[in-house]
């Protein structure tokens, strides 16, 4: 524990200094008030369904800083060589690997926290609930860990870092369109494939409309877990390389 | 020159075409008696059979650390092989060639049984053959001068991290079938938790606003 | 105590190391000897537990490096070739974590600072950012994350890698003060730094050890002709030259004298002799009523048993 909090500490403390996840913040800031004021607002909906329009233009910007803050964490550390100091520490690579992802969770947070005041824009002239945006928020959070995970085990395959954000994204969007390839089958399959789906399913019919669903919640927490243990494998397996 | 493993790296990638080809001919070839037989049967079983048997014979002929690793990898082609018993008790074929009358009422845990037991046999083995590589591995080798090159503690490591995973995964699975099965749900959004205001009704209203 | 016994290693199907056998005693300091892809680094980065071994056992401290990993990376600090730094880290900062990630308090941590910054004559630059030292500075922080925590055994890759003469000096002096405390592992290519910093020598060729004990017993067990330079300051008289190599000729052991040089305010000539008379060397000329000035093995000597001994393992290759 006391190993975690300490590379959490380490880790955070790069983020804040960093150039780059300064610029990754900024963007995405940019970016997503650019949809918000550009596809979100213009039209004629009901305030509750600009809302579902605003966490649909979000998922899609948490996806992509996800990759973004996490595609380096352990590549970096390996192209650097100062993987080795941790590794000749009495630290485990499960421990490294959830202090990581903590750090970086914690900045992920940060960002979606800077966002909350467009639906408080939404709100001040349109109907809709604190619950809602509450779940909406809930529901990014645990995509944008969901992605975390998925890019902190790319990181952990390679030491090319754009080799690790290609592994990532391209994990990631096989994910997210497993629901559109399982249309395409039948029977058991179908619902297997369906129900792996990491957008369309638990996200979409379920945060975005601020329906608070436990199979979703408990759908991201496994993707989350798989992927840290993946993560923490290879981290082992490298011990031998 | 000594191999590093008693068998060759391309046995493994028999068995795993022999799954494919085995689980490609129930999908695809279910309903087509002549090409079910060929890629399930021909395809499909005799590959999978016969590198299990290879595999026995391999871990009876080698010792040491050799024997080790030939043994881990057999007892996962094992497990591959009684699942697909259990997979041919949900199939009506397997079942008559079983002689079995009725299983009706246990093919729900049966299919989760053969998926869990495929998953955790077939994922160690991919994981063996990764670390190993194909390097001095092209025949076999029963010789017994050294275990050296051989890397048994690695693949020891690699086969336990295998299984976790495998474990994990299917763990992770069946909880995630069980919470879809008994799922709470709570919809706090504006239209089930608000009152209907003037903007509210005046959308969901069908007549016409005077 | 390090203990290794029948440590191999493979990548893939590449021997790269071993089967070696070896044996540290507590307060050492031993060099690893030998070319590009000999083995050192490997060798050294599983005593480090940074990379396993294929097969054997290794024991640090009366603790196996695989059954408690953890136990004896409390024990060792490692400098690998290249420094495990984080460029974005203060120096100080950077100490802390590694001192802390090691399992040492916030206070422990602090309290041991002052004394790591003074050793490695960091003091000064505690506050920057290690992305903007120079090399030289960057592996003294190198040095100094491996001793924050006060550690047994000190692992060294190749601490002189890069670095200019005068570094290279202070570097030497750095390891010299460690040696007290520490049980020291280097790795180098530089046989004259290895020559004055370690107590004895493991040579590896190809994977294997080639040769291991001090640089005398290296020398004697390859019975080789030891090469001696001998510096005295000239004599008056007619000839000073031959009054002084009919000294040296004199001396048992010395099979032959060259001829000199005018070196450091005096003669310097290079023997050969068939065993150490370095004292015999020195009792002779000072009888003779000689000033001796300088008395070592010459420069040449390491690197023809080391030459000696690779090509020998190559040839039997």
């Amino acid at each position: 524990m006391a190993a975690t909090s300490i590379i959490y500490r380490r880790e955070i403390g790069a983020y804040l200094r960093s150039p780059f996840a300064w610029v990754i913040a900024a963007l995405v800031l940019l970016v997503n008030g650019v949809v918000f004021r550009g596809y979100v607002l213009p039209g004629q909906h009901l305030s509750a369904l600009v809302l579902e329009r605003f966490f649909w233009a979000s998922s899609g910007v948490v996806m992509f800083a996800g990759v973004l803050l996490s595609f380096r964490l352990i590549s970096e550390e390996r192209a650097s060589g100062s993987m080795v100091l941790l590794n000749t520490s009495p630290v485990r690579d499960s421990q490294i690997v959830v202090g990581k992802f903590f750090a970086a969770l914690t900045f992920l947070a940060i960002l979606l926290a800077l966002t909350i005041y467009m639906p408080l824009l939404i709100k001040v002239r349109g109907k809709i609930t604190s619950g809602q945006i509450l779940v909406g928020y809930v529901g990014l959070l645990l995509l944008g860990s969901a992605i975390l995970s998925i890019g902190i085990f790319a990181s952990s395959l390679v030491k090319n870092q754009l080799l690790a954000a290609i592994i990532a994204t391209v994990i990631v969007v096989l994910l997210v369109f497993l629901f559109q390839f399982a249309k395409t089958l039948d029977g058991t399959a179908k619902s297997v494939l369906q129900d792996l789906d990491l957008w369309w399913i638990h996200f979409q019919n379920g945060f975005m409309r601020g329906v608070l669903n436990l199979k979703d919640l408990i759908y991201y927490v496994a993707v989350i877990y798989f992927f840290l243990l993946l993560s923490v494998k290879t981290l082992e397996a490298k011990r031998w390389q | 020159m000594a191999m590093r493993t008693a068998s060759p790296w391309w046995a493994s990638l028999v068995f795993g075409l022999g799954l494919t080809f085995f689980f490609v001919g129930e999908r695809l070839f279910g309903h087509i008696g002549g090409a079910r037989i060929f890629f399930t049967g021909i395809l499909g079983l005799v590959p999978v059979l016969g590198v299990t048997a290879l595999r026995a014979w391999t871990t009876v002929r080698t010792s040491g650390d050799r024997r080790r690793i030939e043994r881990a990898l057999l007892l996962c082609h094992a497990g591959t092989v009684v699942a697909l018993v259990l997979y041919a008790l949900t199939t009506k074929w397997g079942l008559d060639t079983l002689g079995i009358k009725n299983v009706e009422r246990w093919d729900g845990a049966i299919t989760v049984l053969y998926a869990v037991l495929i998953l955790v046999s077939v994922v160690p083995v991919l994981l063996i053959e990764v670390s190993l590589g194909a390097a001095m591995r092209d025949g076999f080798d029963f010789s017994d001068e050294g275990d050296a090159g051989v890397d048994y503690i690695r693949v020891r490591d690699v086969s336990w991290s295998g299984l976790s995973i495998a474990f994990a995964t299917s763990l992770l699975f069946v909880t995630c079938q069980v919470a879809k099965d008994r799922n709470v749900s709570r919809d706090v959004s504006y239209f089930k938790t608000s009152a209907p205001g003037d903007s509210g009704s005046t959308c969901s209203s069908p007549r016409p606003t005077r | 105590m390090i203990r290794a016994k029948n440590l191999t290693k493979f990548y893939g199907g590449k021997r790269a190391l071993g089967p070696i056998s070896f044996e540290i005693e507590d307060g050492e300091t031993v060099g690893f000897l030998g070319l590009n892809g000999a083995g050192k680094t490997t060798a050294l980065r599983i005593l480090a537990c940074d990379l396993r071994p294929s097969a054997g056992t290794i024991q640090v401290g009366g603790m196996d490096v695989l059954a408690e990993p953890h136990e004896v990376r409390k024990k060792i600090g490692f400098l690998p070739e290249l420094p495990p730094l984080y460029m974005d880290m203060s120096v100080g900062d950077y100490l802390g974590f590694a001192g802390e990630i090691r399992g040492m308090s916030k206070t422990d941590v602090k309290r041991r600072m002052g004394d790591v910054l003074d050793i490695t004559d960091l003091r000064e630059v505690q506050d920057d950012p290690i992305g903007t030292l120079s090399h030289g500075f960057k592996q003294r922080v190198g040095v100094a994350q491996a001793i924050i925590h006060d550690p047994k055994f000190l692992i060294l890759d190749e601490p002189t890698r890069g670095l200019d003469p005068v570094q290279i000096v202070g570097m030497r002096k750095l390891i010299q003060n460690l040696k007290e405390k520490h049980t020291v592992l280097i790795s180098s290519h530089i046989l004259t730094e290895i020559s004055r910093t370690c107590d004895r020598l493991l040579v590896l060729g190809r994977g294997r050890v080639l040769g291991v004990g001090t640089e005398t017993e290296l020398a004697v067990t390859e019975s080789e002709i030891r090469s001696v330079t001998v510096t005295v300051r000239v004599p008056g008289g007619d000839d000073p030259k031959a009054q002084i190599r009919k000294v040296l000729d004199g001396v048992d052991g010395v099979s032959d004298v060259g001829d000199p040089i005018e070196q450091g305010g005096g003669l310097s000539f290079v023997i050969k002799t068939t065993k150490d008379c370095r004292a015999d060397v020195s009792r002779a000329v000072v009888t003779a009523k000689l000033d001796l000035i300088k008395l070592d093995y010459s420069r040449g000597e390491l690197e023809s048993t080391f030459l000696r001994l690779v090509e020998g393992s190559d040839g039997g290759n």
